[in-house]
């Protein structure tokens, strides 16, 4: 029963994860101090997911990047594209639409 | 921590080791950044435990990374199966007519080979037998060619070009195949069963002489000529009755209970089985014509030839039919259970 748990749960995270990190690149960010910022705010996602993700939406056009030679090592900042963001407030309308069918859905804790 | 004392340690090794499984053209940028962010993570991980050596950092940061095959396969942009959803469908429909083209190709090659060896006897199974095994052989090369054609289309097709092959046209519920009911009889077809079975008892015990074809009109009215052979008849014909009886009481029972039930489909079984054991016989045994000589003369030599060939692969084909329809018969059963 654990384990159905715990594989629901991925699930559920999963299907968040696009969204949480598009809310964060607002501002540019690096991959480690995304997956901090993240966690600061509850939302701890693998190293080895995030990393890969970001290249993945890169390529789908919804963030760009650029590296960063100045500091005392080269970093690849990441930051939403215009098209990003356009995705970014659609998914945003839609969470909240979701939010509220839910609520209406499951029972009042 | 020194980036030059991780160049022959445990990050660097992890690094290669991704690296490796990526594409050329991305794996010196995802090389660089995935150091630039195991150093980061180790030098958070430094301020964060104290009393930790360099390897047990590095161990504790590469294990919440994954494995380098894990998160090489999240970077990779190919798919990671070998035909994914997309086109599945499409290769199992492609699959089904390349192996059913193999098989017509096979069988029609075969019996143009039968018809030029003419093989008698142990032979035919012989060449049945390797009939198979040359389709066994060519249905896994040509099952090979249509995988490898698949994943290479599953590697190269973009969405788009999936959107142009796909049917536009908007689907319909009405569309939807019926529901078959193999139990379902089709009581017309059972009486007409019935009465052909009855019918043939009645020629074949009653009135075989009369079984003939008619050759001239004379004085005394149409003459016949005989055609069954009278040695293959005794041989035969009571193992054609047992056969015909079993099939009537089998339709009698189905259509006195409207359906096919678990009892007469085993009976079912039973008279196909005892239908192979009546095919073999006569593959084995002698043909059911008188010799063609015996009436026509030597000049139809070739025609009896090419008629005992069709009749000994009509009985080959007959046993491989059955034997299919019997295990279409056990599934069915088993799946109903």
């Amino acid at each position: 029963m654990d384990e159905i748990i715990n594989n629901l749960i991925l699930e559920l995270r999963r299907g968040t994860l696009m969204l949480s990190v598009l809310s964060q690149l607002r501002e540019r960010q690096y991959g480690y101090s995304l997956k901090e910022r993240l966690a600061e705010q509850g939302m701890d996602i693998d190293q080895g997911t995030l990393y890969p993700l970001l290249r993945r939406l890169e390529k789908q056009g919804l963030l760009s990047s650029e590296w960063d030679v100045s500091e005392a090592r080269p970093r690849r900042y990441y930051v939403l594209s215009a098209s990003g963001q356009e995705v970014l407030a659609a998914m945003i309308t839609e969470w909240q639409q979701l939010v509220k069918v839910m609520e209406h859905l499951l029972p009042q804790a | 921590m020194k980036e030059t004392s991780l160049q022959n340690g445990l990050v660097e090794r992890y690094i290669r080791e991704v690296g490796r499984r990526l594409p050329q053209k991305q794996r010196d940028d995802v090389e660089t950044e995935l150091r630039s962010l195991i150093l980061d993570a180790l030098e958070a991980r430094g301020d964060a435990v104290v009393d930790e050596t360099p390897e047990e950092a590095q161990v504790a940061v590469l294990k919440e990374l994954g494995a380098p095959e894990e998160v090489a396969g999240r970077y990779a942009a190919a798919p990671r199966y070998v035909i994914g959803p997309r086109l599945y469908d499409a290769y199992v429909r492609v699959v089904g007519i390349v192996l059913g083209a193999v098989a017509l190709a096979l069988v029609i090659s075969t019996v143009i080979n039968l018809f030029q060896t003419q093989p008698e006897g142990i032979s035919i199974l012989v060449t049945v037998g390797e009939f198979i095994l040359q389709y066994i052989s060519a249905a896994a090369s040509a099952l090979g060619f249509t995988t490898i054609i698949f994943v290479v289309l599953e590697r190269t097709l973009s969405e788009e070009d999936l959107k142009d092959l796909k049917d536009e046209t908007e689907w319909d519920p009405r569309t939807l195949p019926h529901v078959e009911d193999h139990d379902r009889i089709q009581p017309v077809g059972m009486v007409v069963n019935i009465c052909l079975t009855i019918l043939a008892i009645v020629l074949f015990n009653l009135f075989v002489d009369r079984l003939g074809i008619v050759f001239m009109q004379t004085e005394e009215g149409w003459r016949t000529i005989p055609m069954l052979s009278e040695t293959a008849l005794k041989t035969y014909l009571p193992l054609w009755n047992i056969s015909w009886v079993m099939a009537l009481a089998l339709n009698i029972a189905v259509l006195q209970q409207r359906r096919w039930s678990t009892a007469t489909r085993i009976l079912e079984l039973g008279v196909k089985v005892f239908t192979i054991y009546v095919l073999a016989r006569m593959l084995a045994g002698p043909v059911p014509w008188l010799p063609f000589s015996s009436w026509a003369g030597d000049g139809m030599q070739i025609v009896e030839s090419l008629l005992t060939q069709v009749f000994r692969w009509a009985m080959v084909f007959g046993i491989i039919g059955t034997v299919v329809e019997i295990g279409q018969s056990i599934y069915r059963m088993i799946r109903q259970r």
